[in-house]
């Protein structure tokens, strides 16, 4: 094993990534190489550095912008909420009525037409019959000038 | 789950349900820990407070579309990054950094000014390139497994192990460039 294979090892054995052969190989290679045990020291060192190192403070500012962004939210949300309660109210309950006066005209309309055909068919089967013969006479037309009794006549 | 019982998935939820203050819940649980990424990816307070703002703007608006609480944390993580790495891109105006270069090139000289051992490795890690100080930062700071590394940065698991590996080595040669053999065990 050569040392930048050694050292690929002590990264990953620093990270718990290494299989229990590979981790045999590289402590077999590490007591005889300095150089390698140095460059595990340094990984090892980082490692500490960042575990001690206080991370930064947050700022005042940006903890008030994200307050202003989730209030923000809310608000957008309780916005789109009564938008939908607006089609709710706008558009279907205000044209209900009257779509409920249309399809009962239009049901009228069809009972309508429904009871003339059905009239019709009656009084075509009554003349087909002969029962109602006198739908069969031809219409007379009657002319004439009515006088109604006068009373000067001489 | 957090220390205070409530989890990821039922502040999601809360969320979704346009619960503001769940919001902020998320914020002050994950606050310290990306502002202080985005602080060491950019070296500039200022930067970072936007970019953690940024990242909690998306999340407001996309409220609707988040990814499974089990993803959550790479998910901030990684628009976190973006965030910070659109800043870098807008601020340097170039994005290609060659593959063999590992240091930024405002390396100071005088890195030794550093007060103890500790001050002279932070200030070797900031130095690093960013595509290695990102890796570095999200295993070492922020404790992150080599698979959630690989969704926040979008790349692949070997690609981040080489990352990691290499960004420990140019530490360790800068390391001993600067304080002689004297870290040698």
């Amino acid at each position: 094993m050569n040392c930048d294979n050694c050292q690929g090892m002590a990264s990953r054995f620093a990270d718990n990534e290494l299989d229990v052969t590979e981790d045999a190989e590289m402590f077999a290679h590490l007591q005889g190489c300095a150089s390698c045990r140095a460059f595990l020291r340094t990984v090892m060192q980082v490692r500490a550095a960042a575990i001690s190192d206080t991370p930064p403070t947050v700022p005042e500012s940006l903890d008030l912008r994200i307050s202003a962004l989730s209030k923000q939210r809310a608000a957008t949300h309780v916005a789109v909420q009564f938008r939908w309660k607006e089609i709710l109210t706008r558009r279907l309950l205000i044209p209900a009525p009257a779509a409920i006066a249309a399809i009962l005209l239009i049901l009228a309309s069809l009972g309508a037409l429904v009871t003339t055909l059905t009239y019709r068919a009656q009084e075509q089967a009554q003349i087909a019959s002969g029962e109602n013969y006198i739908l069969l006479l031809p219409p007379v037309e009657v002319r004439g000038i009515y006088h109604a009794p006068s009373q000067n006549i001489h | 789950m957090n220390r205070d019982g409530i989890r990821d998935e039922d502040l999601l939820e809360r969320l979704r349900a346009g619960d503001g203050q769940a919001l902020e819940e998320i914020y002050g649980r994950y606050k310290t820990r990306l502002f202080g990424y985005c602080v060491r990816l950019l070296h500039d307070r200022s930067d970072a407070e936007d970019a953690v703002h940024d990242t909690f703007l998306m999340l407001s608006r996309g409220a609707g579309s988040l990814p499974a609480a089990g993803a959550f944390r790479t998910w901030l993580f990684r628009v976190a990054r973006n965030e910070a790495l659109m800043t870098i891109r807008l601020k340097r105006g170039h994005t290609n950094v060659a593959p063999d270069e590992l240091w930024d090139d405002t390396t100071p000289q005088q890195i030794l000014e550093g007060r103890d051992r500790t001050e002279v490795l932070r200030q070797v890690l900031d130095q690093l390139k960013i595509e290695y100080r990102d890796a570095l930062v999200l295993r070492e700071y922020e404790g992150l497994s080599y698979a959630e590394i690989a969704l926040v940065t979008d790349s692949t698991l070997d690609s981040v192990k080489s990352r990691i590996f290499k960004a420990r080595k140019a530490m360790h040669q800068k390391l001993e460039h600067l304080l002689g053999k004297r870290s040698q065990l």
